[in-house]
């Protein structure tokens, strides 16, 4: 992938677009199948201090550990969930299977568990730190103390068990010393008389500790995983409640080329061919029930395939096929792009299914136009017929119903996003369809009741349509999908930007200014609508009102040297030096070698109307680089180099150099450039600096 | 993703008086790309098929190529190389007894080894005999091998590299485990794949573990504990994957699948229970610890079997009236959930976060005796919801554009405020956060909190009476590296608490990295920089209370590859604390990784 910028300030446009592009890229290849430091296996390491070695070390012992895994592992919580005195382990995963629960199988030495409440502090003691002091009975190794926080939340996404666990190593007697969360004197309770290994509850306030009986629950046996029958149904059929847009693409019926769908009608879309056996049997089977499917108020349209066959094919076999079986829906071929098209819409509906085409496919869709249900492989008229009355059924009740796990949901669900699945043909390298997709989108029918394709999405096509046609320079376009774009969407700032933006291409600058203040009443820090604004107001000469705006972008892009080189230009030619130099020393710091920022820098500080801002010094040193940069042959850099020397009061030598601009610029140079280097030159022999009217 | 249909950002340009350009984007480029042709269809008779048919030529797209890989000679190198040392692992874990035969295709002419483990002597032969005797010392039973090549520098007639070796082996009631950085030299690969030439194992960074038992230390028992429940082989036996082919990508569902767990007595019975975030979609899952050991899956009737996407969720008892109350991640908010008592929850009070809320971490932070919450953000836009996997991170890494981690007071009543700028938690505080963990590491009383961030550096807030100051510069703690996880304890029982964090290894991030040519023309700094972001998971070591030691390298402990959860804890009983990690990013059906 692209290298990352080194700073977000010096990251130019473009190198953030290839950089965004790069991350794009890495995702959009795991989506496709690569691994990105897969099968990685956990890892454990054992503490070796407890084996008397010099110092602390951990032994890498993951091999012997059971938790090597190559699973794609995120969370840890530890508890002795069963209760023999060790920590076990609930791991959850990205892969299969998603959480584990490994018992530990060490055979226990002796254990201290505490259970702690708060009286004084949070009931939950989070944050008491705990001290298991061992007593003077313990052996030589044993009687160093041991300290643990109780916490709420660490590792990855993880908490563990608020009982807290001490290996003790054979460790006798011994005091719990407390320092409860916002106390400064600790509390001791010492260990209930006789115990070695166990669990004690700590109450604060108490200084006693309480024996908690809690019997080791030895696990039954495992039993076998059930294996689940749903599955493949799971694969094959996807109820959708976000409905995108079935493809604008065609069939063709006896030599004419036909919409697939009929507007306002909901359809029983299915791909197939005549030679692929499933296809035939199902064809069949809903032949006998096509009354039944017509009731449902589904108009069946069978897209046929069998040009795409491993040999080709002329479509003969198909029409034969049909009338000797008298299937009585309406079919017609359609082409390669076609039913790829129909595929990759289908497949965006669940996020990683990227597998090729498998016919029979078939989709539900319902009167809006928009895929409802999915079938991959065949399905039986039965089905479909149930099916049918989740097309007009609201989608928090189908999300509800059809999820293959059911549980509540806490947010509505997500509207229908086609605008998303266009964005999709596009990262997959198809950009007609993109578009084609996203002309659909804007023209589909306005409709009712909960999946009607929504203003926002409609807006959304108007949005990138604009930008299309922005791109291609096709500006009474751009404004035309942009005012649907302010209609559809009038508090998308993007979409003012956008006709700010197309307006200002046309000329019409005033308007700009009002759609891209728009813009910035909605999002004041949107960069684009600022810079563009600024550029209409130099097209009505606000200069003032131009220069707030770059000011403001550079604010948010300190980076974006081009427009502060260009705000330097604007406050010098409005006679503000002070902010030009403000700006120019900057970019002089940035970009020493540039000549043209050194040139005009050293130009505005030698010659400025205003004494106070004026360094003579600083220019002429800026003056000597420019003219060293351009190997003493450019007689604007020597002109320069003249009037800070005459600033600094060295005479003879901006009268040296003066001559030597006028020497370069020659008897042919512009004459009145020529005039004005002659004028400054007598101004120089006179003794008298160049300082610039105001 | 998100690019498309982005601001068309045309400006009109206005001339410069010294011909300086005008300022502006470029126009976004995206979907110029001209379409791809499908493929020809193939040639061939259709076959007489009984299953649903596969139409031909739409092979999937080959988006393998990649550009910048054939530029390192030293990469193509290592992957063959590591082919070699792949077969090895093998051969290793084939047999009990090697054979120098079936070891001769890894050696080169004249290959010589001293013995694998630097205390013992060598066996003194070379070549292939050499090597499988040196290997049997250390092996000899049910075998096990792994190795990965972290750094290669061509010689003059051979390529030396280091390996990280892990030696592994069970016989006799026993079992052990020897890690060792080998020094290899091979042979130049021309023609044929690479051999050893040499192999040296230094002392330095050996390690050897040995097992009174041939058993390992953790079974596998989830199957006992869950398999009562309906929801086990339904959901939770199947991974991301499964489900990304057969869920509605619009309920939230992302092939990074950071979901996470929580433990916590939620219904007082004195037995732990268990709560599994879940993907979009999967309803969230609690499951009751029995007095059995088995576990009952009450997430519906407990009111907490949310759809919603999910990342992380925390027990704690938010009203201090004695029973767990549930803070959860759902898409991007957080819902506090009160507990009745019994262990059934209603959900009350929401706070929507900016951005792509990651974990939540909770102390009370202000002594007030309520607990609070921390709630730490990683992207600044919504991830999977916003239909984006990761943000853009820029610098790489050092990034500070992520989402703002917001601190939640708790105000009574289950009610919360955001004070993160109050408490001056809103510094250095948009790093792309992925875990934090809150500890009194100055051990002052109260409650600091470092925050480990995925492209910037690490956060140290030191609480000084409920005012924070980042002073993870200051303590040595900022470990600039992709930060995933946070854990304190007192690995070395000196009664100062220590911190260890998890992080990315990548072998391929430290070859890379100490080749000339990457990024050639930056800083040493800049690229000691990179080659730290590769290390892998780091240890601090708590010196004063103030500051502490990184020692992750003495200790041993880098190795955690592409680590989540890398958590202390005494594994062993011997009352000194072990470390466990949870490790993988994503792995597909295809094992090219990248």
């Amino acid at each position: 992938m692209s290298q990352s910028p080194l700073t977000l300030e010096a990251a130019s446009r473009e190198e953030l677009t290839t950089y965004e592009d790069g991350w794009d890229q890495l995702f959009q290849r795991i989506r496709h199948g690569e691994s990105l430091s897969g099968r990685e296996r956990n890892c454990v390491f054992i503490n070796e201090a407890g084996r008397g070695a010099g110092g602390v070390t951990f032994a890498d012992v993951s091999h012997l550990s059971g938790l090597d895994f190559p699973d794609d592992g995120r969370g840890i919580a530890l508890t002795d969930w069963d209760r023999d005195g060790d920590l076990d382990l609930w791991l959850s995963n990205r892969t299969s299977p998603a959480v584990r629960f490994m018992r530990n199988d060490h055979a226990p030495g002796s254990f201290r568990q505490v259970v702690l409440e708060g009286t004084r502090c949070n009931r939950d003691a989070i944050g008491a730190r705990v001290e298991m002091v061992p007593g003077s009975g313990s052996p030589a190794g044993a009687r160093r103390a041991t300290h643990r926080t109780l916490r709420a939340g660490d590792g990855y996404l993880s908490q563990s068990s608020k009982t807290l666990h001490f290996g003790a190593a054979g460790e006798a007697g011994g005091t719990i010393r407390v320092r409860w969360p916002g106390q400064d004197a600790p509390e001791d309770f010492p260990l209930p008389d006789g115990m070695t290994s166990g669990r004690v509850k700590l109450v604060q306030g108490t200084g006693k500790a309480r024996r908690l009986d809690v019997p080791a629950a030895p696990l039954p046996e495992a039993a076998p995983v059930p294996g689940d029958a749903a599955e493949e149904d799971l694969l094959r059929r996807i109820v959708v409640v976000g409905r995108p847009l079935f493809p604008p693409v065609h069939i063709t019926v006896e030599g004419e080329k036909t919409p697939v769908l009929t507007p306002g009608k909901a359809a029983l879309v299915n791909v197939w061919a005549s030679w692929c056996r499933p296809c035939v049997t199902e064809l069949t089977e809903w032949r006998d029930h096509a009354g039944a499917l017509e009731d449902a108020g589904l108009e069946v349209v069978l897209v046929n395939a069998d040009t795409l066959g491993p040999s080709g094919g002329s479509g003969e076999s198909a029409r034969r096929f049909l009338a000797a079986e008298q299937i009585p829906f309406r079919a017609g071929a359609a082409d390669r792009e076609a039913i790829e098209f129909i595929h990759e819409v289908l497949g965006q509906v669940t996020p990683s299914y990227r597998r090729p085409p498998v016919i029979p496919f078939s989709c539900l869709v319902d009167r809006h136009g928009q895929v409802a249900v999915i079938y991959r492989g065949p399905v039986t008229a039965a089905q479909v017929l149930a099916d049918a009355a989740l097309v007009d059924m609201d989608p928090v009740a189908v999300r509800s119903r059809v999820a293959p796990v059911t549980g509540r949901w806490l947010n509505p669900p997500i509207p229908p996003k086609s605008i998303a699945v266009a964005g999709e043909l596009l990262s997959n390298g198809h950009p007609a369809r993109a578009r084609t997709y996203i002309e659909h989108i804007f023209n589909a029918p306005r409709g009712e009741g909960p999946y009607a394709l929504s203003e926002t999405q409609r807006g959304d096509a108007a949005f990138a349509l604009a930008s299309f046609m922005l791109e291609e320079s096709r500006f009474e376009e751009a404004v035309r999908y942009s005012r649907s774009a302010v209609k559809f969407t009038p508090d998308d700032p993007r979409a003012h930007t956008n006709l700010g933006v197309a307006l200002l291409s046309l000329g019409d600058a005033s308007g700009a200014i009002r759609h891209l203040s728009d813009a910035l009443d909605l999002q004041a820090d949107l960069t684009v609508a600022l810079l563009n604004r600024g550029q209409a107001h130099l097209r009505t000469n606000d200069g003032k009102a131009a220069l707030r705006d770059f000011e403001r972008v550079l604010e948010l892009q300190p980076g974006n040297d081009q427009l502060r080189a260009q705000t330097a230009l604007l406050w010098f030619q409005g006679g503000v030096d002070e902010r030009a130099i403000r700006h120019l020393r900057y970019l002089v710091k940035k970009q020493p070698d540039s000549l043209q920022i050194t040139g005009v820098l050293s130009w505005i500080l030698a010659t400025s109307p205003d004494p106070a801002v004026r360094r003579g010094e600083e220019a002429r040193q800026l003056a000597l680089r420019w003219v060293r940069g351009t190997g003493s042959r450019d007689h604007q850099a020597l002109n320069g180099l003249a009037a800070a020397q005459a600033e600094t009061g060295d005479f003879p030598g901006a009268v040296q150099n003066m001559t030597r601009a006028i020497e370069l610029l020659g008897a042919a140079g512009d004459p009145q450039v020529l005039q004005t280097y002659r004028e400054r030159l007598a101004l120089y022999e006179a003794g008298r600096p160049f300082h610039r009217t105001k | 993703m998100t690019k498309h249909f982005q601001m068309a950002t045309r400006l009109v340009a206005i001339a410069g008086t010294l011909g300086l350009s005008a300022c502006g984007d470029p126009p976004a480029a995206d979907g110029e790309d001209p379409a791809t042709e499908p493929p020809a269809a193939q040639p061939g008779s259709p076959p007489a098929v009984a299953e649903p048919a596969a139409l031909e030529g739409f092979a999937r797209e080959d988006l393998r190529e990649d550009p910048g890989r054939a530029a390192w000679q030293t990469e193509i190198f290592n992957e063959a190389a590591s082919g070699q040392l792949k077969k090895l692992a093998a051969t290793i874990a084939d047999s009990p007894v090697l054979e120098a035969k079936s070891l001769a295709k890894f050696v080169g002419e004249g290959f010589t080894t001293g013995s694998l483990h630097p205390d013992r002597p060598p066996a003194g032969a070379t070549g292939a005999e050499g090597f499988a005797a040196a290997l049997n010392e250390l092996l000899g039973g049910e075998n096990a091998a792994e190795f990965k090549i972290v750094s290669v520098q061509p010689g003059e007639d051979r390529v030396h590299t280091e390996i990280l070796a892990s030696l592994a082996s069970r016989k006799d009631g026993k079992s052990w485990q020897a890690n060792a950085r080998w020094k290899a030299a091979w042979t130049m690969a021309d023609d044929g794949p690479p051999k050893l030439l040499a192999l040296e194992v230094p002392a330095e960074g050996f390690t050897f573990h040995e097992r009174a038992t041939a058993d390992p230390m953790f079974s596998d028992q989830t199957a006992a504990v869950l398999a009562g429940n309906r929801s086990y082989p339904l959901q939770l036996v199947h991974g991301i994957d499964h489900w990304m082919e057969r869920m509605e990508a619009a309920y939230g569902m992302d092939l990074v699948g950071n979901h996470g767990v929580a433990v916590a007595d939620v219904n007082g019975d004195g037995l732990d229970d268990v709560y599994f975030c879940q993907a979009g979609g999967l309803p969230n899952r609690l499951f009751l610890g029995q007095p059995d050991g088995t576990a009952r899956d009450v997430s519906a009737e407990a009111g907490v079997d949310f759809c919603d996407y999910s990342r992380a969720a925390i027990f704690v008892d938010l009203d201090n009236d004695g029973d767990q109350d549930l803070a959860v991640l759902l898409n991007a908010t957080v819902v506090i959930l009160a507990n009745d008592g019994t262990g059934s929850f209603s959900a009350g009070n929401r706070y929507p976060i900016i951005g792509n809320a990651t974990a939540l971490s909770s102390a009370d932070y202000d002594d007030d005796r309520l607990l609070d919450l921390y709630v730490v953000v990683r992207d600044a836009e919504l991830g999977v919801l916003g239909n984006r996997l990761l943000g853009s991170p820029i610098p790489y890494h050092d990034a500070n554009n992520g989402g703002p981690n917001v601190m939640l007071r708790n105000e009574g009543g289950l009610a919360f405020r955001a004070v993160t700028g109050e408490t001056g938690l809103d510094r250095n505080n948009r790093r792309f956060s992925q875990a934090a963990a809150w500890e009194d590491y100055d051990n002052d009383g109260d409650q600091d909190l470092y925050v480990a961030n995925d492209f910037g550096r690490n956060n140290l807030y030191r609480n000084d009476g409920g005012q924070f100051t980042d002073v993870a510069a200051a303590a040595g703690v900022e470990d600039l590296s992709a930060g995933m996880s946070v854990s304190w304890a007192d690995y070395n029982r000196d009664g100062r608490m220590d911190l260890y964090v998890g992080n990315m290894f990548s072998s391929a991030g430290n070859r890379v990295t100490y080749q000339r040519q990457f990024k050639d023309g930056i800083a040493d700094d800049l690229r000691g920089l990179y080659q730290r972001h590769a290390r892998g998971n780091s240890l601090f070591e708590s010196v004063d209370g103030g500051t502490f030691r990184d020692v992750s390298l003495e200790t041993g402990v880098t190795m955690g590859r592409w680590a989540w959860s890398s958590v202390f804890a005494d594994l062993d009983n011997d009352g000194w604390e072990d470390l466990v990690v949870a490790n993988g990013f994503v792995t597909n059906e295809d094992t090219h990784d990248l």
